[in-house]
């Protein structure tokens, strides 16, 4: 008899297999041939898409949620790290999105990666990436929860520095590290405080502790521990940076997958901090803040993957304002919808100019014009001309961050490395420093 | 001309023959539980530092040096002094910030693979482990709580240390150092601290000799490198690029090497003692992992340039040796129970 058990973990264990051949044989120095690579990547979204729908329609034909758990990987001392996974309708929603558009992110990369130089380690990364964010969606506690979103975090940050000679992207991947790492430090501490004031670090489990005195503050947590994965204020900086990865294929996944896991994470842990003011509005107004700030930088931006990035950064921020609302349905339908649109605007950006021309409805004599209506008429024209400046500008954020942050945290240390040279005298024997 | 050459050859034989003499030595340390045994032990390590920064360098004493070690073999022979002074003693002989300095000086006068040997053997630990075992009460509960926040906060100090170093080695000793004071700091943290520390010490060793060894090998085919500029040595150097890449990460915690698991028994071993503490270790592991990506993209990635000579390719028992290792540590990640003593 298959039980439901055995598809999910099979179906893991299947899709873990051909991204384990292809890391295992980058790592010994024996990479594979351009098609088994293919054809590997191309065996795990197939499997990805079969134990999806099989879940599916588990689901449907009535066994309800389940929580299924493994046993014990670590157990010291009272302390356990137990792989437990989740089978209902918010894991489902986001297992089917990853399984469906993982599909065609595949597809499109063929052509894409056909004789690229280090296209092995592309659909290694790939294939990587689907496969945490399946751990993610399934993730039955925080545990495997946060494993998936630490493999999440590393597989986007190697795919935004995967041209490796481009000296762009390799700053750009550090500054998308830095930046979740500070959030992944948040969850961390969440995870922590859970395991340490809660019964349990079951997501079943949470709507119970909902009462805790620790509720507030781990749901606050939470709240700032998605802001980097989803680019919401203020730790919106690398998004648009992040679109120097390879092809319109990766940016799908970072630029429509990965992007979501923050409004996903706040939808899994809600019954927790629901009843809270804090971590709700914390939620609604960083929410409010992106979707307003995203709007006016997005129209300033040039290029089309920049501007879908920014448009991505402002929906997401309704998101979050729909979850501090408590609109859970909307917010889920919202972020499925978003996701399928951002796919579609990925895939198709790079012949933009010519889907414009070839469009009936637009014609020919494309022209962009200034469309001076109720904005102008409500803000006045010098201000909006100031708006502007700013929004071109990133209302300042990034240098807001070197001064307030990156700089005296150097800063300081490097005051510490002088104090040592000068307490011992130079940098040392042969040293570059 | 004849001569030199073979002056050079003994050299680098006795050099070589210093270095397993040393790591001999050390990993005496590791087997003694008696604490005579030990702090001749540690003496002894402590005299092959001394002999080793004077064959190296000068024949100058290395002053800094003694006294720490002398500080940490106190503490074996004279159980029974205050408690601020055998705190005081621990925290020198550890090298907790700021007498991490005895250290630095002793970076500066020993060869770099003998220096490396002293951070990747972990003698402090062991110093440590050997105090702990053989005079079970002689740190009170608040001593030791003390020492737990000192040494997270030098970790803290040490991996932003590490932001702003620019020598590949020093980025990875700053690493390497500020992970081992968390290793102490978890082990001050109770019986499931303990099990976290041997499991982080065992990741900590193994990782920091592969990745030391790395960087010891790209010296040796192309020189100095400089954290602060790009080498791009990802396609003259794959072999040891792709160890450096899997190695790091698994090193600072991510899923897949048994540090992951490791720091997450620590955070949960030291929450229930200090909540500061805890947020210190969190950061200073989220700087670690920078730092390491930061010289990851120094080393390996940047606009390919050509190099101006053939290096000369790395040896091919080194490859397996290093792959080997870091497939040892991913099967660590995989099964992090096997590390853990008392389980349930």
């Amino acid at each position: 008899m298959i039980t439901l058990e055995t598809v999910l973990i099979g179906g893991l264990l299947a899709a873990f297999l051909p991204c384990a051949a292809m890391g295992l044989s980058l790592l010994i120095g024996a990479p594979m041939s351009e098609r088994r690579s293919q054809q590997s990547a191309h065996a795990q979204a197939l499997v990805l898409f079969v134990v999806a729908a099989a879940l599916i329609v588990a689901h449907f034909r009535g066994d309800g949620p389940r929580e299924l758990r493994l046993a014990p990987l670590l157990e010291a001392h009272g302390y356990s790290w137990t792989p437990v996974f989740l089978l209902d309708r918010l894991s489902l929603a986001y297992v089917a999105l990853v399984a469906l558009v993982h599909q065609v992110v595949v597809r499109f990369s063929i052509p894409a990666f056909h004789r690229e130089s280090g296209a092995q380690r592309y659909w290694f990364l790939v294939s990587l990436l689907a496969l945490s964010l399946w751990l993610v969606s399934l993730a039955g506690n925080i545990d495997v929860l946060f494993v998936g979103w630490e493999l999440v975090g590393v597989c986007s940050v190697s795919l935004i520095a995967f041209f490796r000679h481009n000296l762009r992207s390799t700053e750009n991947s550090l500054r998308a590290l830095v930046y979740y790492r500070c959030c992944d430090a948040a969850m961390l501490f969440a995870a922590v405080w859970i395991h340490h004031e809660l019964p349990s670090s079951d997501f079943t489990q949470f709507a119970n502790a909902a009462g805790s005195k620790a509720a507030a503050g781990i749901g606050a947590l939470l709240v700032l521990s998605s802001l980097a994965k989803s680019a919401q204020l203020p730790m919106s900086p690398w998004l648009h940076r992040a679109m120097e990865g390879p092809a319109t294929s990766s940016a799908i996944f970072y630029g429509a997958l990965s992007v979501h896991l923050g409004p996903w994470l706040l939808l899994r842990t809600q019954p927790l901090w629901d009843e809270h003011l804090l971590p709700r509005a914390a939620c609604g107004l960083i929410g409010l803040a992106t979707a307003v700030y995203a709007s006016l930088v997005g129209r300033t931006r040039p290029d089309a993957k920049t501007a879908l990035a920014y448009a991505a950064m402002a929906q997401l921020g309704v998101i979050y304002v729909e979850i501090a609302l408590g609109l859970e349905t909307l917010a889920l339908v919202h972020l499925w919808a978003h996701a399928g649109l951002r796919t579609w605007q990925f895939l198709r950006s790079s012949s933009l100019i010519q889907d414009f021309q070839a469009n009936p409805l637009v014609g020919a004599d494309v022209r962009l014009r200034a469309r001076a209506g109720l904005w102008r008429a409500l803000v006045g024209a010098q201000l909006e001309r100031r708006i502007y400046l700013a929004a071109m500008r990133l209302f300042w954020l990034d240098a807001l961050h070197w001064r307030t942050v990156a700089r005296p945290t150097l800063a300081l240390f490097g005051w510490v490395q002088r104090v040592e040279e000068r307490v011992l005298g130079g940098a040392g024997r042969g040293s570059a420093e | 001309m004849q001569e030199q050459l073979e002056l050079t050859v003994r050299d680098q034989r006795g050099a070589r023959i210093a270095l397993v003499l040393g790591a001999a030595l050390a990993a005496v340390l590791w087997t003694l539980d008696d604490p005579l045994e030990l702090a001749a032990a540690w003496l002894a390590f402590g005299a092959w530092t001394v002999w080793r920064a004077r064959a190296s360098t000068s024949p100058q004493l290395p002053l800094l040096a003694l006294v720490g070690g002398a500080c940490g073999g106190v503490v074996l022979l004279a159980p029974h002094l205050p408690q601020w002074a055998l705190a005081a003693c621990l925290a020198i002989g550890a090298g907790v910030a700021p007498a991490h300095l005895w250290l630095e000086s002793l970076r500066r006068r020993l060869a770099r693979d003998e220096f490396a040997l002293v951070l990747v053997a972990q003698p402090f630990v062991a110093l440590l482990h050997g105090f702990v075992h053989a005079y079970p009460g002689a740190l009170e509960p608040q001593t030791l709580e003390v020492l737990q926040r000192v040494f997270v906060a030098s970790a803290l100090i040490q991996s932003g240390l590490a932001l702003v170093r620019r020598e590949p080695e020093r980025v990875l000793g700053a690493v390497i150092q500020s992970q081992s004071a968390l290793v102490i700091a978890g082990a001050a943290a109770g019986e499931t601290g303990w099990e976290a520390a041997r499991m982080l010490l065992v990741s900590t060793m193994g990782s920091g000799l592969v990745l030391m060894s790395i960087a010891s090998e790209l010296r040796r085919r192309f020189g100095a490198l400089d954290a602060a500029s790009h080498h791009a040595l990802a396609k003259t150097a794959p072999k040891l690029h792709r160890l450096f890449v899997v190695c790091g990460w698994t090193f600072v915690g991510l899923p897949g090497g048994a540090a992951f698991f490791a720091e997450d028994l620590l955070f949960h071993a030291l929450v229930g003692q200090s909540v500061a503490a805890t947020v210190g270790f969190i950061v200073a592991a989220g700087f670690n992992a920078i730092a390491f990506y930061r010289l990851y993209l120094a080393l390996f990635t940047g606009p390919t340039v050509r190099p101006a000579y053939a290096p000369s390719a790395t040896a091919s028992w080194k490859i397996v040796a290093l792959t080997l290792a870091v497939l040892a540590l991913l099967a660590l990640g995989l099964a992090p129970s096997l590390l853990v003593q008392h389980s349930g």
